[in-house]
């Protein structure tokens, strides 16, 4: 049996997590080492997406050992036969659905997401719920807050979107000194505010 | 507040008072916040980042806390700077080497410190010599509610305070303490610790936080879990874990001492002599060997030397801050020699002040 990374000698197998489960890999001492050391740091990385047909190679996320500049040096394909071997590394559709989310308030995909750790807004809690729900799980071992609460009323997921959306037009027709659109944008963003609390 | 004026005094996370301050070298409680009106600071332009720096700075500057802070920008501090606030705990190795607008506000006795635009837009953080982990919360609950009342954080009833990673969501907070545990690791029982700490969901760091190898025998003892835990869970939790692992110190160190005094004396002189005696020396070698002569003054095995002189070194010779006393940039080798030469003198001056090493009796 051949290392699947690297096509030494495979010596012991490890957990892989992939988009919507696990998948065992053959993998040589080095490379295991490797492995385990990435799953420590982040536990729910490394993402290996298949691309749905036995036989085709399979795209392989690492986790961003390195600084944040180095993440896109992470992506490497893995060897053709990988996902022909294991047949369970097929993504369910749900898991196909999942990587294909979009957030429309910052524009992150839930793929930015498991490439680099990072959310990209606060909105994406509720856009990337599903997938970030089995995570918080693993993580830590809970999904609901129990802490402190600020003491402001809170305005909805929605109107903070909103808020922010109209912020980012704002910015837009003060750098094409559209004035006029910017004074009634202000406007609107004031009342959103007043309709959901005081700022 | 000027940075060359602060560069001769101990941090407050070396200061070593408090009790247990032998082996709690300091407590830490840090709060991971976001606005609800910007994107996280990775997906922040470079003009939401200004933004961004300007609503907190505003909000900063009318605390109303018993504090003054004063504003750095991040962004502006030349490499050598950066690093020295790093190197004091006041910011953290990623706010250093970020990129775009970012600053921090410092409280002069260095106890607080408020970071903008690092992984999250605020990171708020509370310092405290030896083990005060709960005064560290008190102190840093008071400031978040002040915060809190003049701008809107990102906050979902379901998930807590919203962070850019959701390993800090929910309180955003985690608390350390940093401990010094050299008896233990000579001992080789520290894996054994660190194995029981992450059974109770416990993670234990280097010297600067994630990332970091331990140095010098300093070992960070930090909450891993920020959601489905309140805040008050997480400080009794470590306030549980820490005073088992002083204890397990202060056995060790004895055990030390009973079996094997000569060879620990031995090892600590050895340490004492080839600091006051090397000619050039690393940052690493010279944490190691401090950290044998720490634990030196604190068993009496060393009596010329102040531990506060100890703890200054610690700091004083870490690579931003020997540059900073020197007055000048130093690379690679120059530095090690001006290490050296910095420790032979603050450690002859001692010596002449103080007397001789305690001979053995035994």
């Amino acid at each position: 049996m051949k290392c699947q990374h690297c096509g030494r000698l495979a010596q012991t197998k490890a957990w892989m997590e992939i988009v919507g489960g696990f998948v065992t890999v053959d993998l040589c001492l080095a490379c295991y080492d490797r492995h385990e050391a990435r799953r420590g740091r982040r536990s729910w990385l490394p993402v290996v997406i298949c691309l749905g047909q036995p036989g085709l190679p399979a795209l392989c996320v690492h986790p961003p050992i390195g600084p944040r500049s180095q993440t896109e040096k992470c992506v490497t394909w893995l060897p053709a036969p990988y996902p022909a071997r294991r047949g369970t590394a097929v993504m369910t559709q749900s898991a196909v659905d999942l990587a294909k989310l979009r957030c429309p308030d910052c524009g992150a995909t839930y793929l930015d997401f498991r490439r680099t750790g990072r959310l990209g807004c606060p909105y994406d809690y509720h856009v990337f719920g599903s997938g970030l729900a089995a995570l918080l799980d693993r993580v830590h071992r809970a999904r609901r807050h129990v802490g402190k609460r600020p003491c402001r009323p809170r305005r909805s997921p929605e109107t903070d979107r909103q808020i922010r959306s109209l912020r980012r037009l704002l910015r837009s027709a003060v750098d094409a000194e559209d004035y006029a659109q910017a004074a009634l944008l202000r406007d609107q963003i004031r009342c959103k505010e007043r309709e959901n609390g005081p700022q | 507040m000027d940075l060359n004026d602060i560069v001769r005094r101990n941090g407050e996370w070396l200061k070593a008072v408090g009790s247990d301050a032998d082996i709690v070298i300091s407590s830490r409680v840090r709060l991971a916040r976001n606005l609800a009106d910007f994107p996280f600071s990775n997906r922040a332009g470079e003009l939401e980042r200004r933004e961004i720096e300007s609503s907190l700075k505003k909000c900063i500057d009318s605390l109303s806390i018993d504090k003054s802070l004063h504003f750095f920008d991040v962004g502006r501090l030349n490499t050598v700077d950066r690093l020295f606030l790093v190197e004091r705990q006041l910011i953290s190795r990623e706010h250093a080497a970020g990129e775009g607008s970012r600053s921090v506000a410092i409280a002069p006795e260095e106890d607080v410190s408020l970071m903008v635009n690092e992984e999250d837009h605020l990171r708020i953080q509370v310092l405290r010599s030896g083990y005060s982990i709960r005064e560290c919360w008190e102190c840093i609950n008071r400031i978040d509610d002040r915060v809190e009342e003049k701008v809107p954080y990102a906050f979902s009833e379901e998930f807590g305070y919203l962070t850019a990673c959701p390993t800090n969501v929910g309180t955003g907070m985690r608390a350390s303490v940093l401990l010094h545990l050299p008896a233990l690791s000579m001992t080789k029982q520290i894996d054994r610790v660190f194995r029981a700490l992450q059974k109770i969901q416990l993670a234990v760091r280097g010297l600067y936080g994630e990332g970091t190898q331990a140095s010098g025998d300093f070992y960070q003892i930090s909450n891993n879990i920020t959601l489905g835990k309140t805040e008050e869970e997480i400080i009794s939790n470590i306030e549980v874990v820490v005073p088992q692992i002083v204890h397990y110190e202060r056995e060790a160190r004895a055990g030390l001492i009973k079996e094997n005094r000569q060879t620990l004396h031995d090892r600590v002189s050895r340490a004492y002599g080839i600091l006051r005696a090397a000619q050039t020396i690393s940052s690493e070698e010279t944490m190691a060997l401090l950290s044998s002569v720490r634990m030196g003054v604190n068993l009496q095995l060393i009596d010329d030397l102040d531990i506060d002189l100890v703890n200054d070194l610690f700091l004083h010779t870490q690579p931003a801050h020997l540059q900073k006393l020197e007055g000048r940039e130093l690379e690679g080798e120059d530095r090690n020699v001006a290490r050296a030469s910095y420790l032979r003198r603050r450690l002859s001056d001692s010596s002449k002040t103080n007397g001789h090493t305690r001979p053995d009796s035994n």
